[in-house]
């Protein structure tokens, strides 16, 4: 039998880094595709505006292209970093489906054998959001706007109920976590809807919360939840 | 010529495709290196089935909402940007957000007749550079958070266990609390999706078994989804 750590480590982990950053560097060319075929048809933007709307859209997507990989990489592991800001959906898709196929494989969340499940867990989420896209887009916007509009409204309370079922999954699983995790993430969103973060520049205001809940979790859970002699989440009951 | 026929042209669609082959390719090799070396480790066929199914059943949901939310996309910049722009790093509020900023600093509005093919192109290139952050910084900075992961730990499964749920627990618990707050009609579908879950996991845990991880959160999810439903 072989060392599954060397396995991982020394097999698997060097072949993600290698193939996930050249070909999400390959990603920054390719993105420029429609652009390109725009300019091939003799089709140029004024340049004024899209350098405007770039000011615009970054000043207030900016800080979430470094807050939002660091935040969601626990969840993630390396391989689904790489898969998941490949392809887009994280919070809404990518990260419930890496934790629900790593729960229902029963292995530990984030350990080598729970980032190989979240890898298959990811990719099948890939394939399917690719395929349903890629049948409404061809079946088209007509289909869609018959939709009754009660029907649309339903559908957007879908979103709500997944994330309040991911954190009841996570309450269960680390109830003594919970006691910390919860309250922090709770104040923080609550109290910045309250106006408690107004001295705070509006830009930084959602950022703060989304960092301050995830990393004000980990901290304090590592900070009174661990030395006790547990060798093991599991055991620790976290 | 209407900026739409420029936008739904087979050009488009030719020049949108390989990024979305791009992602789909990625996903094929690492599952297959997967599978290779998960089996290596003991990981059976068993478990590579159920994580399949999982993730299958809960992709589901999730992918008709981005749908829906792709139509008011489809409408103001055609269907092979809304397609590849979905599929490929965005996300539906990111985008939509993007491709008004554009409009306006072109001096137009989306879905209205101030849009022509030089809006249109003033949109694709707002959309297409604004979404370079996240790849970039994935590419490069993924192995080394990594690292930073195995410092913040020192080796120690348990204090790996805390870092892993934490970081889960701490963004749903802020994107529930951001949804539910102030009381909405969206507090209701968190309300019943919260209650599902929490007894279907904490009545596996009890009994044992096995199917409440797997189909949870797909049961949960559309709970959620019809309570909310009634308080529309």
């Amino acid at each position: 039998m072989e060392n599954k750590h060397e396995v991982f480590s020394k097999d698997f982990i060097p072949y993600i880094i290698k193939w996930g950053r050249s070909l999400n560097l390959f990603g920054v060319v390719l993105v420029f595709g429609p652009c390109i075929a725009l300019a091939m048809m003799g089709i140029f933007p004024d340049w004024t505006a899209v350098g405007l709307g770039c000011i615009m859209q970054m000043s207030s997507s900016g800080l979430f292209y470094v807050i939002e990989p660091i935040s969601y990489f626990t969840a993630l592991g390396i391989p689904g970093t790489y898969m998941s800001f490949l392809s887009g959906n994280i919070g809404n898709l990518r990260v419930p489906c890496s934790v629900i196929a790593q729960e229902a494989v029963g292995v530990e969340q984030g350990s080598e054998e729970g980032t190989i499940i979240a890898t298959v867990g990811i990719a099948v989420s890939i394939v399917v959001n690719t395929v349903i896209l890629t049948l409404g887009v061809v079946a088209g916007s007509a289909v869609f706007a018959m939709l009754p509009q009660s029907v649309k409204d339903a559908f957007n309370l879908l979103l709500p109920a997944l994330f309040a079922s991911m954190a009841a999954n996570s309450i269960v699983n680390n109830p003594k976590l919970a006691m910390y995790g919860v309250p922090v993430a709770g104040i923080m969103t609550i109290g910045n809807k309250f106006g408690m973060l107004n001295f705070l520049p509006s830009l930084l205001r959602t950022p703060v919360v989304l960092l301050v809940s995830v990393f004000g979790t980990i901290g304090l859970g590592m900070a009174f939840l661990t030395g006790k002699g547990n060798t093991k989440g599991e055991d620790a009951g976290l | 010529m209407d900026y739409l026929e420029i936008a739904n042209s087979p050009v488009m669609w030719a020049a949108c495709t390989p990024a979305i082959v791009l992602v789909l390719v990625q996903a094929a090799m690492f599952t297959k290196k997967a599978m290779k070396d998960g089996k290596r480790m003991g990981i059976t066929d068993e478990q590579f089935k159920t994580a399949i199914s999982a993730s299958f059943t809960a992709s589901i949901g999730p992918s008709i909402v981005i749908l829906i939310g792709m139509v008011s996309l489809l409408a103001s910049v055609g269907g092979p940007l809304s397609w590849m722009r979905l599929a490929y790093i965005g996300s539906v509020t990111f985008e939509l957000g993007a491709a008004d900023k554009a409009a306006t600093a072109a001096g137009a509005q989306l879905g209205t007749s101030s849009m022509t093919a030089e809006v249109f192109a003033c949109c694709a290139w707002v959309m297409c550079i604004c979404c370079l952050g996240w790849i970039i910084v994935s590419a490069l900075f993924t192995d080394k958070m990594d690292v930073l992961r195995a410092k913040a730990s020192g080796g120690s499964p348990e204090k790996l266990a805390i870092i892993s749920a934490g970081g889960t627990m701490g963004a749903f618990s802020y994107m529930t609390f951001d949804r539910a707050f102030p009381l909405n009609v969206q507090t209701y579908a968190a309300v019943i999706g919260f209650v599902v879950m929490f007894v279907l996991i904490s009545y596996g845990k009890k009994s044992g078994a096995k199917w409440p991880a797997k189909w949870g959160m797909t049961i949960a999810m559309f709970a959620g989804m019809l309570g909310g439903a009634f308080f529309l």
